[in-house]
């Protein structure tokens, strides 16, 4: 039955049989008819789906695929508060080479390579040998370098230029910094905290290659590579140079000689926040950050905690007075231990002290003083107290793995808890960072502000600024209440016996601190061990530095925070308040003669006893 | 000889020059005639041409060098040719001892091709006749379309084996074209073959049956169940229905039984058979499943075509602004991709008008093969013309859009090409001859 007319066959049906002529009906027609109409309504639909539904997604994946994705793109600059740089990117050279496309002699290859790169002959012969397509000669190689490969002219031999971190300081402010791995990510410090804002190119568009490598010009709404190769933002830290070096000279001096585990010197400005120097000993070199390990590399001074010891008798006070369960003229009976409940507790050293009030509880630094006041607030307002000073929490400080200290639950202390917490030992665990941030507080007139390390953000082309830091301010206790403990702070560093704090023409408020270092496993104290510390700010009644010294273990000097923390203080104080321009204070009562001995920075006092031992 | 032979036959032809020689005799001769001449072509054929042929040359015209200038010399070529052949009463085509020389220079052209023909892209395809050369692969579908035609006309199918002995016709030109290798057009061959046979006579079922090893292979490759349901449904459709008038039952089971067999053979023959291609043909087979399982390798070509695709949107990119297509990521832009470069830069708009041109074009075709039923040869070469478009259309398109495997077969009148182009308007040409000559019924108040 095909298509051809059936009206032949039966009108000339002698002809037909001669020449077979097959009838016809429409249906095949129409089966082809249909055949191209489903054949094409399918590539419509198709066509449909990929161009209309599917358009916008395949748009998106052709603009992925036309960026350039080994783009050199530099990372923002870290500088200190004046500009100074700390971390910037250089162009380093990374050299692949392709062993089937050289043209010279394989032995030629290796010398000429060995000698360029400095690298090891049958390191290279290995390379050369092991038959991959492309092997990595060598990274990071310097500008030097790869002129003499240039000049060689080699077919096969392709170089890379990369971005490359240096720290032109070196060790300096390592743990505030942190380190950029191979891959160029910041592992560590503000180049982790950073890292987006640091890469951040704004709304430069990629470049764009067609599908052979060469580069597409299109015309864009917002400006292209203006400044090549492109820069993220510029990240102005509130550290000071000239502080910081001070700061790391003065703490390493103090640990090497008294060989301690580690150590951290922090320095702020009580008034807005800013964290001025942040010394951490031992130190590492960001440039080889590969070199140390994690304990060297970490920040411990906001990672680790520690028991605080006396130095937070302070806090205890401070809260107390502001709750109103003592008064100024509050006095104690120390005599030499305390029994609460099945423990007694005693002092530093052995035997009582009588009636006190609070200035002599800080002259003495009583532990069963505090103890009582500490006794005397029902748990769950110092607690609320204690966290309104920050304890428990993070401080907000733009570091990574920040931690948030220990600090027991209210409900969980039992009136051993309480008391112990009064000296700073107990239910109570902080960081350095912590801990001064709430002696900040008690400087800056009770209104607490969060420590930070950021100053501004601002972008490299324009130098316009694109964020200044904002930190969030607290009221935590009364000015009334700060003013009274800032004062007998310093009324007990003046009339005192100890040297910590004694800066000559300031009068300085502050707190040694000699704490017992707890375990490992937190049961108990290594006998012998302690962490020595000093917080104090100065001028006391309108403070404009603050700093706490903590030295973790240190073997010399009696292990005293007075003896080992207090030098390195009074050393950063002095040379900060007259750098800074900190007037001196109208009262100057300390006999300058006497007290000249202690005035020796120990970067001086032990320079012949450093020198020796390196 | 042959025209006054084929007017003597034709009645409905003289039907036509009685009605126009009344009209001639009303009005002003000159007029008359050009009206005349000009209805007598197929308009609609003729529009759909040139919007391809538009589109075409403009998308050429942004894709670098001189692609846009050498086409336009090719189209002025393939016009002529195009009248030339339109002018040629087509029954000349059906003249024996045309035939026959046509066939033969084919075949010893072909031959040339292996012997020693230039060759491109690892195919070779072009004899080199002085400054030109020239695609017999190109010249071979039109031959071959006229023989089956001619011995369809005259032998139409009657039986399932006269299936075979127009199977003989393109067996050898075919075979010479898969050497070559170029198995686009080799299959092309194949799918004029069944186009023409069904509408000679064969029946549905002789035509699944001449296919059936094919769909064998593709169920066996897709999932084994498949095949087997596919052999029982296939076996009980022929039982049934396969030449019922022709054959008695007993035949009928023998004859089924013998073709299921030889379908099993055929399923476990299958993985040697895939051996025999080599690595790259059977990536190029597979790879349009799903491109994204080797995206830089063998889906490389249709990733980037699909991307492009899709980029166009509905409006496009808008001409010489396709980002894939100028950004050299689409292989072959002026001749095997050109769809992509077309939808990319004219967006779905245009590249619908054009899916739409193709099938006014393939439909178009069909009526006038249908309208030529009452001569055999006409209506079969219209037919074969009509599965040559389609086919082409549909594994180049469907290529670039990720439904068919790679095969590389043109688009015709849009791909750069001149020996294609030239044989695709003369393709056109044949049509309008055979619409010429056989116009459609008119009603009439003469009549």
């Amino acid at each position: 039955m095909s298509v051809f007319p059936k009206e032949d066959v039966t009108v000339k049906r002698s002809e037909s049989r001669r020449v077979k002529k097959p009838r016809s009906p429409l249906w095949r027609l129409r089966m082809w008819q249909l055949f191209i109409f489903c054949g094409l309504l399918i590539i419509a639909m198709r066509l449909y789906y990929l161009q209309i539904i599917k358009g916008p997604q395949l748009t998106k994946r052709a603009t992925v695929q036309r960026q350039q994705n080994n783009v050199l793109v530099h990372r923002g600059a870290i500088t200190d508060r004046h500009g100074l740089p700390l971390a910037i990117d250089t162009t380093r050279y990374d050299v692949y080479v392709h062993p089937g496309l050289l043209k010279v002699s394989v032995p030629k290859a290796i010398d000429t390579f060995s000698t360029i790169t400095g690298q090891n002959k049958e390191k290279i012969a290995k390379l050369m040998n092991s038959n991959y397509p492309v092997i990595t000669l060598a990274r990071h190689l310097s500008r030097e370098s790869i002129d003499e490969l240039q000049a060689l002219n080699w077919a096969g031999i392709d170089i890379v230029p990369r971005s490359f971190r240096h720290y032109p300081e070196g060790t300096l402010a390592s743990h505030i910094l942190g380190y950029v791995n191979f891959d160029t990510k910041g592992q560590a410090g503000v180049e982790q905290i950073e890292e987006s804002l640091l890469r951040s190119i704004g709304r430069v568009e990629k470049p764009q290659v067609d599908g052979r490598g060469h580069p597409i010009l299109v015309k864009n709404a917002y400006h292209i590579w203006d400044i090549t190769p492109p820069m993220g933002r510029h990240v102005e830290l509130t550290i000071d140079n000239y502080l910081q070096h001070l700061a790391e000279k003065e703490l390493s001096a103090m640990c090497k000689h008294s060989q301690a585990l580690k150590g951290t010197a922090i320095v702020m400005d009580p008034q807005n926040g800013e964290i001025l120097a942040w010394a951490n000993w031992p130190k590492y070199d960001p440039n080889e950050y590969s070199r140390y390990p994690y304990e060297i590399t970490k920040n411990w001074a906001m990672v680790d905690v520690y028991q605080p010891g006396s130095t937070f008798k302070i806090i205890t006070v401070a809260s107390a007075l502001d709750l109103g369960v003592i008064k100024p003229n509050s006095t104690f009976v120390d005599n030499g231990s305390l029994r609460v409940g099945n423990r007694v507790l005693h002092n530093h050293e052995p035997g009582g002290h009588g009636a006190l009030d609070l200035l002599h509880l800080f002259i003495h630094s009583s532990n069963v003083a505090s103890a009582q006041i500490g006794l005397l607030m029902p748990p769950k307002l110092f607690h609320k107290k204690l966290s309104e000073f920050g304890l428990g929490h993070k401080t907000g400080v733009e570091l990574p793995g920040e931690s948030a200290g220990l600090l027991l639950p209210a409900n969980l202390w039992k009136p051993i808890d309480q008391a112990t917490t009064g000296f700073g030992q107990g239910a109570i665990a902080v960081t350095p960072l912590q801990l001064l941030s709430a002696v900040s507080t008690v400087a800056n007139n009770g209104m607490r502000i969060q420590p930070h390390l950021v100053r501004r953000i601002y972008d490299p082309r324009t130098a316009v600024t694109e964020s200044w830091s904002n930190p969030q301010k607290t009221r935590v206790i009364s000015s009334e209440t700060a003013s009274l403990v800032a004062s007998l702070l310093s009324e007990s560093i003046s009339r005192g016996t100890q040297i910590a704090g004694k800066v000559p023409s300031y009068r300085v408020a502050g707190k040694t601190g000699t704490a017992q270092k707890v375990t490992a496993s937190g049961r108990g104290y290594i006998a012998g061990q302690t962490i020595a510390s000093f917080v104090g700010f100065l001028p006391y009644d309108n403070p404009q530095f603050a700093c706490i010294v903590v030295v973790d273990s240190p073997q010399t000097d009696g292990r005293w925070g007075n003896t080992v923390a207090g030098p390195v203080f009074n050393a950063i104080a002095m040379e900060s308040a007259r750098y800074l321009g900190i007037p001196p204070s109208t009262r100057v009562d300390i006999d300058a003669k006497a007290s000249n001995a202690h005035f020796v920075p120990p970067s001086v006092k032990y320079a012949s006893e450093l020198k020796t031992k390196e | 000889m042959l025209i006054s032979r084929y007017l003597d036959q034709n009645h409905s032809f003289d039907k036509f020059k009685f009605i126009a020689l009344k009209h001639i005799a009303s009005s002003s001769f000159l007029w008359r005639s050009l009206i005349q001449s000009l209805q007598c072509l197929d308009w609609l054929l003729i529009a759909a041409i040139s919007l391809l042929l538009a589109v075409g040359l403009t998308t050429l015209s942004y894709q670098g060098s001189n692609f846009h200038s050498k086409q336009c010399e090719f189209l002025l070529a393939g016009l002529v040719a195009c009248f030339v052949f339109a002018r040629i009463p087509y029954l000349f085509w059906s003249n024996k001892i045309v035939l026959f020389a046509l066939y033969g220079i084919n075949l010893i052209l072909l031959g040339a091709v292996m012997v020693m023909g230039h060759s491109a892209m690892g195919a070779q395809r072009w004899l080199a006749l002085g400054p030109l050369t020239l695609q017999p692969s190109e010249i071979a579908k039109l031959v071959v379309i006229f023989s089956l035609a001619a011995w369809l006309a005259k032998y139409p199918i009657i039986k399932f084996w006269d299936c075979f002995k127009a199977l003989a016709i393109i067996a050898v030109p075919a075979f010479l074209v898969f050497k070559q290798p170029d198995l686009g057009t080799s299959l092309t061959f194949g799918t004029v073959f069944l186009g023409v046979i069904f509408w000679a006579g064969a029946t549905v079922l002789d035509l699944v049956v001449i296919f059936s090893p094919i769909l064998s292979l593709i169920f066996n490759a897709l999932n084994p169940a498949l095949w087997w349901g596919f052999l029982i449904v296939l076996f009980v459709l022929l039982i049934f229905w396969w030449r019922k008038d022709n054959w008695t039952l007993v035949i009928r089971v023998i004859l089924s039984l013998a073709i299921v067999i030889a379908n099993i053979g055929m399923g476990e023959l299958r993985p040697k058979l895939w051996g025999v291609l080599k690595p790259y043909q059977q990536k190029r087979l597979t790879s349009f499943i799903n491109p994204y399982d080797d995206p830089r390798g063998s889906g490389y070509h249709i990733l980037q075509s699909l991307i492009a695709i899709g980029n166009g949107g509905i409006f496009g990119a808008g001409l010489g602004r396709g980002n894939q297509s100028q950004g050299a990521f689409i292989p072959e832009r002026h001749t095997d991709f050109i769809f992509a470069v077309v939808s990319e830069e004219l967006g779905f708009r245009i590249s619908a008008l054009v899916v739409l041109a193709y099938s006014l074009l393939c439909i178009r075709a069909a009526l006038i093969a249908y309208q030529a039923r009452s001569e055999p040869f006409g209506s079969l070469v219209a037919i074969g013309i009509m599965f040559m478009f389609l086919f082409h259309v549909f594994l180049n398109i469907g290529m670039t859009i990720g439904i068919m495997p790679v095969a590389g077969v043109p688009l015709p009148f849009l791909s750069y090409g001149g020996t294609a182009l030239i044989i695709d308007m003369s393709a056109i040409g044949i049509l309008l001859s055979i619409h010429l000559l056989n116009p459609p019924p008119r009603k009439d108040i003469w009549t």
